[in-house]
């Protein structure tokens, strides 16, 4: 089979032994890759996910690209981490982009594997086969920006690609996240901090190696196809002003969360516009390797917070921003820029954070307890503050917020656990819960708890194509086919960008063909699709996770919104239930969320149907 | 407030519609084809949401609903989107719906979600 390295390398950073394991090709055709390889390793490494404590060397960190990373493929040079997550207990998933995936495959590895804990700090160098764990002492409590220069310095040549923690990561702050090339971030579910626990500060890899693909001619005229989709319509949002364009719409539909999800617009929302930072902060638009489309705008930071530079996506805009009650696109780009070196995830910042604002605001945080600071919404000064503090887990503050909000509001209680925005322990990103409804059951379902990148149900909402201030039992199966295409395409993995330009899931097949000669239609890659989500809630389910676990936080039931355009809008619980009965339905599983028997067995996961499996 | 008028919170600001007028906003490449943030555009009675856009054309000198419908009149979801009183328009339905004096028309690019 083509596209695929063909091997995986694992790494015991207890002993400082390598080895190599080999990807057969049945993996390959039930798994694809990304996503659906981390899903059935993870399951595989962790038979009793529930005993092991994430932070701890039994946890296992699990590093794989797809068939397309490498190849000419559009948008496909993108790589995914698995743990037991930090953060939130469960499956932990991460993704990111750059140049790290297509270097990992060039050197000959589809993925890495790190079991045990290093004795001492350390970094993995991949230069093709030439494998080694070097020292990483002199690294440790450095930024990720300074840990891949340094590295870059030391090994002698600016080729190789790093991936990196910071000093969250190292301190094992449970929102850490993995970094590379400044930028780019494994951003959720605190994957950082397995590494931190691990000792493992970074991976450097360069590859030189070419990466074979089965059919070059077809494979080429087709991606010329996708490139030319690339530059229509579809994807012009993210080339012009990239996804902040969102905040104006999102403000205009009254589903962007400010003040800690208390509203659903901003008053401040042209401040902080994608149109605004186009105008006065874009300093530079960068693309990923093989992309077309380039949507990465990078701010750079004025007045007092010049020098400060960043790339500002709408998801960290609108959390560290109108979330925090901040309107000011110097403050966020800093605010911003904090996170990416210092190393912690920018939405569950921006989440924990308003929730912190919003607990002191209400008077059940005090002066004391956020370390003498000022922490209303809107102060700029003291989100940078507690920002440094939760990445370097210092003070009171520092030590609360790197709880994230799930434990953080579980330690002061006193209320707050009813406005702690997460769903599973991951703080729910920037769309509004009562606003957006469809979109709220596909966060609540997730495998990774409120993740607004499994299913994409949003669209559905904003496009007007339902009322999306109520829900009935047909949105499950909206979610339900949003996510079978999310993970192919985040097994794939292409960036879901591009998504827009596939005409059919047939499109996903033929380009899968082309890259590994394997075959495979629509149907079949769909039904993968099933099968890796499925997998993922097996493993989640011999977490603990069942129906309980697959609701909104109760704000999204109990407060309803303010604002003009959606007033009074809130979730009823009998309309969430029946849409929560729609969507088991459409995936086979019991009402209690647990997948039954017969499912697993149709989808040839014959050992899960064992262990986790229920008659329906 | 005057009667027979209607007020608009936009962007810190109160616009005041006289009667039989309706007030369009751009956001995002709506602001550069029309270079302005928004218009009000005289539409006396009710008309459809279509008519409104034609009468945004002959007023811009460009073909507004090209934004919207592609040339076999297929919706341009991924592109764009109108947003009339705080609710997504439905692009598949879109001859169905109808604008009244004093209502709100958002013409914006559509969300950009999911990295
Ligand atoms: S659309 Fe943006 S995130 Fe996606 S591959 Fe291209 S540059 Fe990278």
């Amino acid at each position: 089979m083509k596209g695929y390295a063909g091997k995986y390398l694992t790494v015991d950073l207890t002993r400082g032994k390598t080895s190599i394991g080999r990807v057969e090709e049945s993996m390959a055709i039930n798994y694809i890759g990304g996503y659906g390889f981390g899903a059935r390793t993870l399951y595989d490494m962790l038979p009793n996910p529930a005993q092991i404590d994430p932070l701890s060397p039994e946890n296992v960190l699990i590093w794989w690209t797809g068939p397309l990373a490498g190849t000419i493929s559009t948008a496909g040079n993108k790589y995914s981490v698995f743990a037991k997550s930090p953060l939130t207990g469960i499956f932990g998933f991460g993704i990111s982009s750059g140049l790290f995936a297509s270097e990992l495959k060039s050197a000959g590895w589809d993925g890495i594997f790190f079991t045990g804990r290093s004795e001492k700090p350390s970094y993995l160098m991949i230069d093709d086969d030439n494998v080694e764990l070097r020292d990483a002492s002199h690294l440790w409590g450095r930024t990720t920006w300074e840990t891949e220069e340094m590295i870059k310095e030391e090994l002698g040549d600016e080729s190789f690609t790093v991936a990196s923690i910071g000093p969250a990561g190292e301190k094992m702050v449970r929102l850490a996240n993995i970094t590379n090339e400044r930028n780019r971030q494994v951003g959720r579910c605190g994957l950082g901090a397995v590494m931190g626990s691990k000792n493992l500060k970074a991976v450097a890899v360069r590859g030189t190696k070419d990466v074979e693909v089965f059919d070059i001619e077809g494979l080429v005229r087709f991606i010329a196809d996708l490139n030319e989709r690339c530059q229509g319509p579809a994807t012009e949002k993210y080339r012009i002003y990239g996804t902040p364009a969102n905040i104006l719409v999102h403000n205009k539909l009254g589903c962007l969360p400010s003040y800690n999800f208390q509203r659903g617009t901003f008053e401040y929302a042209e401040e902080v516009s994608g149109e605004m930072m186009l105008k006065t902060h874009v300093k530079k638009i960068i693309a990923c390797a093989g992309c077309p489309i380039a949507c990465d705008h990078v701010n750079q930071a004025r007045e007092a917070y010049e020098g400060a530079t960043s790339s500002v996506d709408y998801e960290s805009l609108a959390l560290l921003g109108p979330n925090c009650g901040i309107g000011n696109l110097d403050i966020i780009t800093k605010a911003v820029e904090i996170c990416d070196t210092l190393g912690v995830d920018t939405i569950s910042a921006g989440n924990v954070i308003g929730w912190a604002m919003e607990c002191y605001e209400k008077g059940i945080l005090s002066k004391d307890e956020t370390d003498g600071i000022d922490l209303r919404f809107g102060n700029g000064e003291a989100l940078l503050e507690a920002l440094k503090r939760l990445c370097l887990k210092e003070g009171k503050l520092g030590s609360l917020l790197a709880e994230g909000v799930r434990r953080a509001s579980q330690i002061v209680g006193r209320g707050s656990e009813k406005f702690a925005m997460h769903c599973k322990g991951l703080e729910w990103a920037a769309y509004e819960l009562r606003s957006l409804q469809t979109s709220t059951l596909g966060f609540a379902v997730s495998n990774r708890g409120a993740d607004y990148l499994r299913s994409g149900s949003y669209q559905v909402d904003v496009k007007g194509q339902v009322d999306r201030l109520r829900l009935d039992r047909s949105r499950g199966k909206i979610v339900y086919d949003g996510e079978n295409i999310y993970a192919i395409i985040d097994s794939l993995i292409i960036c879901k960008f591009t998504r827009g330009i596939f005409k059919s899931v047939d499109e996903f097949a033929k380009l899968y063909t082309l890259v590994t000669g394997l075959s495979m239609t629509g149907d079949q890659i769909i039904k993968a699709g099933e099968r890796i989500h499925n997998l993922a809630r097996c493993f989640n389910v011999k977490c603990g996770i069942s129906r309980k676990d697959d609701y909104p936080p109760p704000r999204a039931f109990e407060d309803p919104l303010p604002d003009d355009v959606v007033k009074g809008a809130v979730i009823k619980r009998e309309e969430y239930d029946e849409a929560l009965d729609g969507y088991y339905e459409c995936r086979g599983w019991s009402r209690d969320g647990i997948p039954t028997k017969r499912k697993l067995l149709e989808l040839g996961l014959n050992k899960e149907a064992e262990e986790v499996g229920v008659e329906a | 407030m005057l009667s027979g008028e209607k007020s608009l919170l936009t962007h810190h600001r109160v616009v005041l519609l006289e009667l039989g007028e309706v007030q369009v906003e751009f956001i995002g490449r709506f602001r550069e084809l029309f270079k302005s943030k928004n218009t009000i555009i005289e539409v006396g009675s009710e008309i459809s949401l279509l008519s409104l856009l034609k009468k945004l054309s002959e007023k811009a000198g460009f073909d507004v609903v090209s934004h919207f419908l592609g040339s076999s009149g297929e919706p341009m979801e991924e592109y764009s989107l109108i947003i009339l009183n705080g609710k997504a328009v439905n692009l598949r339905r879109l001859s169905e719906y109808v604008v009244k004096p004093g209502d709100r028309v958002v013409l914006s690019p559509s969300v950009a979600g999911g990295g």
